[in-house]
């Protein structure tokens, strides 16, 4: 068995690279000097589209060069001024020249001559333009459908491996780290530009206006990221499953699809479908992993966010009726959206608050959140907290607030006293819980509560800060929710009470523990702390002292988070601890902790590599809202 | 040009209800009666389809979309959409109960013969053109059914369900020829089209004469009656206890293709020929609509009985499809034909399960589903795709279909009467109730162990039948959803005429 197993998984491997070695770039060829007429370039006016390859071959005969020069009329090559130029070198006979690509990524004409001969007009031009047969605009390789499609892949590799003992995990493993590798790519390349990149779109009903359109931005481009980071740690938290470990594998890989999904869809009907199946796969993980009280949870998180989001599909209908573009693409919608009226801006608005607000989760609508994560295993809880709390938030900002701004402007009071509910009661409640994954869950929604509220402070600042708390949160909830995990592993327990006394015992856990609470509290160096200092300051430019009710959260979340500490770990030894269970986490529950301190000390640190491209989108949303 | 030819499907299976009892004399062997059905269905399917693109024969090509023949039947994309629906769901019906009943289960060639004579019953409905054929049609089919119903004579719930399935059909039966007389007294005139003249006639002056009242109660007594087949609050009574009583492969062929020739006759009657006094009987079918999805949904909740939660969800997805009747646009009405098609795929595909489990001994209850993930996965995924569907659930089909009814309807309630919006909101707030006791079967499938051993044999013509039932519904009908949609485009044009 095992040595089958070591024969398909390098053919996996294989299968992934063909798959991935696909390039759409085309070549094509100017010959220099053709038979009839040495002095003319064979195409003289080729059209290409960006990114593709030129070659210039040389027609024996005659001493030829290819120099780019400014404009059509021009004669003379400009070398060393401002703007560099393409240049084969000096004139030679019969040689093979390839332009670099570079030249051709974006639109426009270039134009070339032959420098000996262009007296005689051997010039020639390259126009560069999207092909129009193509459904790619922007992209030069989908790497965005590959987000989509490869967890998809594995999922079905995982449950087809489903008898074999290894197998699923190590193809898991494999394909989160391929598709961390992919979210990396497409953070980068998505970098701090204005508007969408790496656009692509795949017709789907074109009679509806409804088609696969992808994008990304500095706002979903982080939460791309964060889904990539969190999947591959998730594997490897999980790697003793005991369970159904197959099923288990392939529904947390198409839980990933669907979170891709939602962060990277632009349009509202591809967006919504996306939205609910992130759904099917939690409720299978809490319902067959769960605790004991795993029926009630699974099915009160179904209902309580299905319900929320069929009204958020009205409100999504209404948009494109009233757009009346024919078109579910969010831009579209919002670039027609200068004629809905303010009570129809209200009402639709409210109707998507709500879909978002149970995502969030928000006060009062918070109630499902402690029991799907009590009951759930700990990675269902790890990509509940760290990635799928997130998508209420990014919805609210990708689709509700730029085709309505004065429904938001409306909403605005409501939300903001919304989130200071919600960070203070948070507060309050995680303070009086003895779970200690209630605990975290309760603080999830405080947290979030932060990030609500960077949101209602319609600012630069405000937003960035809202999205930087996601990506913190993404990054540190599920840290906490590893070191309950790890509790719970080795002592059966995660009653705080039934706790303590065991930090001598496991002295780096500890240390791990120690460094995840307080980055969670907000200490300086971590990213939570930037993204509450930037939502706060947010905060005082728009609504001043009333910060004081926020401020005063923090205070009470730093109290919880080290009086749980202080009980939990430290202290004296408790009597129900039977101190023999207790040593240090194992490798695959140790490296995932570090990895993510690792990850939110960086951001912490170096905070602008996440703010710059989440900047730019803030200020592209709030610009278009006119807010600004 | 001769096109009698185009009832060649219908033809096939009278030869094959005349076939059945000769077979009978012939030989003892129950297989060959379900043989000869299957057969005859599945070639009568075929030519439905062939018709459909090519009517004519001499120039194969699709030049007309209607052909007439002899003023009472018509052939056009709406009529050969909806036998398809009928032909596809007896076809599976047929399929599944040749494993469903034992070898030596008694009267089974009278079962097929009344099977394909209530499959001929739909067709002709689907063909009406005038009222006396759809009433002939509906009754054909009706009769067939009630026998179907008490087929097992032997049990007490079936006999029980049987009369008053009967009973109450007949009484329909004479609601709606009532209103039907009515409205030939008023006009003169039987056929649709010569009924919708008069009253076009009638709406715009050019014939004299105040009959709204008259119009309004024959509307009130034909909506009573067909409301009976479709099993609309405040006519739905009997559907639960048929839907327990009856054989299970005929509850699912009452549940998928019955309700959808309901939906027909509802269709042609109202939108094609009614029309002109919608003002009339627009605002019945929205309090009918909404209280039927309400109180089907709310019922549903406490059923034990498989077969009754499916009842009450039947009833409450009639509701769903009603809320296109008052929108009265050809896109209301085109997703109200998609929906009542997934319809029939989503419930017939859950019927076949339950008659899978009830076929293997395990009973009918909803929790004799405990654990049937552990005995057969197949049929689980079967009845969670259907379930999940019920709800409008992306990306399964259901939700597809839901989603271009309710898109339509909204439409017409942003353009114009702003109370359908109000519908729309009860449509989407019902299906997330739903979603509660669609949950509770989906949970005992995977979250429990069964109740005894893990060996059950399920047959393999139902677990092949589950199979397509999946493949349609998670892939085909999402993945073309276009085609989905122009179809129905195609087949409500046809009533917008």
């Amino acid at each position: 068995m095992v040595n089958l197993i070591n024969l398909r998984l390098p053919l996996a491997f294989v299968f992934v690279l063909l798959l991935s070695g696909v390039s759409s770039a085309e070549d094509h060829t100017v010959l220099v000097g053709t038979e009839d007429n040495p002095y003319i370039f064979s195409e003289a006016n080729l059209v290409i589209a960006p990114g593709d390859n030129v070659t210039f071959i040389w027609t024996p005969g005659q001493p030829h060069n290819v120099a780019q020069v400014e404009s059509s009329s021009s004669n003379v090559y400009v070398s060393g001024g401002d703007i560099i130029f393409f240049y084969s070198g000096e004139p030679v006979d019969g040689i093979e020249w390839v332009l670099n690509s570079t030249y051709t990524q974006e639109e426009g004409i270039l134009y070339y001559i032959c420098e000996p001969h262009a007296g005689l007009q051997m010039r020639g031009q390259i126009v560069i333009e999207s092909r129009p047969d193509m459904t790619m605009e922007l992209g030069d390789f989908p790497w965005l459908s590959y987000l989509l499609v490869f967890p998809l892949i594995g999922a079905l590799w995982c449950f087809a491996f489903r008898n074999s003992p290894e197998a699923h995990k190590y193809i898991a493993l494999s394909t989160t780290l391929f598709t961390l590798a992919i979210s990396v790519i497409v953070f980068i390349k998505a970098g701090s530009g204005n508007g969408f990149r790496l656009m692509e779109e795949y017709e789907w009903a074109p009679n509806l206006g409804v088609s696969l359109l992808l994008g990304v931005d500095g706002l979903s481009s982080p939460l791309v990221l964060l889904t990539g980071i969190i999947c591959p740690l998730t594997v490897i938290f999980s790697w003793h499953e005991k369970e159904k470990p197959a099923l288990f594998f392939a529904l947390l890989l198409v839980m990933q699809t669907a979170l891709y999904g939602v962060f990277i869809t632009l349009d509202y009907f591809v967006f919504y479908i996306f939205w609910e199946v992130v759904l099917i796969p939690m409720f299978f993980l809490i319902a067959i992993w769960g605790g004991d009280n795993r029926r009630y949870a699974s099915i009160k998180f179904f209902i309580y966010t299905f319900t929320a989001s069929v009204i958020m599909l009205v409100g999504f209908m209404a948009l494109y009726f009233e757009a009346g573009v024919n078109s579910f693409s969010m831009i579209d919608i919002a670039n027609n959206s200068s004629g809905f009226s303010r009570e129809f801006q209200i009402w639709v608005f409210a109707a998507l608050f709500i879909g978002f607000a149970v995502k969030i989760p928000s006060v009062p609508w918070h109630t499902w959140l402690p029991d799907a994560h009590v009951q759930a295993p700990t990675a269902g809880s790890i990509l509940l907290a760290g990635v799928m709390l997130k998508m209420g938030l990014y919805g609210l900002m990708r689709a509700a607030l730029p085709p309505l701004p004065i429904g938001a402007e409306f909403f605005v009071p409501l939300m903001v006293a919304l989130a200071i509910i919600s960070i203070l009661y948070g507060a309050v409640l995680s303070l009086g819980q003895t779970d200690l994954k209630k605990l975290v869950a309760y603080s999830s929604v405080s947290h979030m509560g932060v990030a609500l509220l960077g949101v209602a402070t319609m600012t630069e600042l405000g937003f960035a800060g809202a999205v930087f708390m996601m990506f913190a949160h993404g990054i540190l909830s599920p840290a906490m929710f590893m070191v309950a995990g790890v509790l719970l592993h080795q002592l059966g327990t995660r009653e705080i009470p039934k706790l303590g006394g065991i930090a001598q015992s496991q002295p780096t856990t500890t240390g791990l523990f120690v460094v995840i609470f307080m980055g969670s509290l907000g200490v300086p160096g971590m990213a939570v702390f930037v993204s509450e200092l930037a939502v706060f300051i947010a905060f005082f430019q728009s609504h001043g002292y009333l910060l004081l009710l926020p401020i005063f959260g923090m205070v009470i979340t730093a109290g919880y988070h080290l009086w749980a500490l202080q009980r939990a770990i430290f202290g004296a030894e408790n009597e129900s601890v039977d101190i023999k269970k207790v040593h240090e986490a194992p490798w695959y529950e140790m490296y995932p902790m570090f990895i993510l301190i690792i990850i939110a000390a960086f951001f912490g640190i170096f905070p602008h590599y996440l703010m710059d491209p989440i900047s730019v989108a803030s200020y592209d949303i709030l610009d278009f809202m006119g807010v600004l | 040009m001769d096109s009698t030819f185009l009832f060649l499907p219908e033809m096939i299976l009278i030869a094959s209800i005349l076939a059945i009892p000769a077979i009978y004399i012939a030989t003892e062997s129950t297989k060959s009666y379900s043989i000869c059905s299957n057969i005859s269905l599945f070639v009568s399917l075929l030519l439905v389809v062939l018709f459909w693109y090519y009517p004519d024969d001499v120039s194969f090509d699709k030049s007309s979309s209607s052909y007439l023949i002899y003023d009472h039947f018509v052939i056009n994309d709406f009529s050969q959409l909806f036998k398809v629906i009928f032909l596809i769901s007896a076809l599976a019906v047929s399929v599944v109960s040749s494993s469903y009943f034992k070898e030596d289960e008694p009267h089974q060639a009278e079962y097929y013969v009344l099977l394909l004579s209530s499959a001929l019953g739909m067709l002709i409905t689907a063909s009406a053109n005038d009222f006396l054929t759809i009433f002939v049609g509906i009754e054909l089919s009706a009769f067939s059914s009630y026998g179907l119903v008490a087929f097992r004579k032997t049990n007490d719930k079936s006999t029980e369900a049987g009369a008053k399935y009967l009973l109450i059909g007949a009484f329909s039966s004479a609601l709606t020829l009532y209103g039907i007389s009515l409205l030939y007294a008023l006009t003169g005139s039987v056929t649709f089209e010569g009924v919708n003249a008069f009253l076009t006639g009638l709406e715009n002056g050019v014939i004299d004469g105040d009959f709204n009242e008259l119009v309004f109660i024959s509307s009130l007594f034909i909506i009573a009656g067909l409301g009976f087949k479709i099993a609309v609050v405040p006519f739905h009574a009997w559907a639960p206890d048929v839907y327990e009583g009856a054989p299970t492969p005929v509850t699912a062929l009452l549940a998928a293709a019955s309700k959808a020739m309901g939906f027909v006759a509802l269709l042609k009657v109202f939108i094609f020929t009614l029309e002109p006094f919608a003002d009339e009987w627009k605002l019945v079918f929205g309090i009918i609509a909404l209280v039927s999805m309400t109180i089907g949904n709310l019922a549903a909740l406490s059923q034990k009985d498989i077969g009754r939660m499916l009842a009450y969800s039947s009833i409450a997805q009639a509701g769903y499809i009603l809320i296109a009747f008052p929108a009265l646009t050809q896109d209301a009405v085109s997703g109200a034909i998609a929906h009542t098609m997934v319809h029939a795929f989503m419930k017939g595909g859950a019927f076949i399960v339950v008659a899978g489990v009830g076929a293997a001994g395990l009973g009918y209850n909803v929790s004799s589903f405990k654990g049937l993930a552990k005995r057969s996965q197949l049929l689980a995924l079967t009845m969670t795709v259907c379930l999940l569907s019920l709800v409008g659930l992306p990306p399964l089909a259901g939700f597809i279909s839901k989603f271009l009814l309710f898109y339509g309807v909204l439409q017409a309630g942003v353009a114009g009467e702003t109370w359908i919006i109000a519908l729309v909101v009860a449509g989407v707030l019902n299906s997330a109730l739903s979603l509660y006791y669609y949950l509770k079967v989906i949970r005992f499938m995977y979250l429990y162990d069964p109740e005894d051993s893990d060996d059950v044999e399920f047959s393999t013509s139902i677990r092949y039948t589950s199979l397509l039932v999946i493949l349609f519904l998670v892939l085909i009908l999402p993945l073309f959803y276009q085609d989905l949609y122009s179809l129905c485009e195609d087949a409500s044009r046809e009533l917008f005429a």
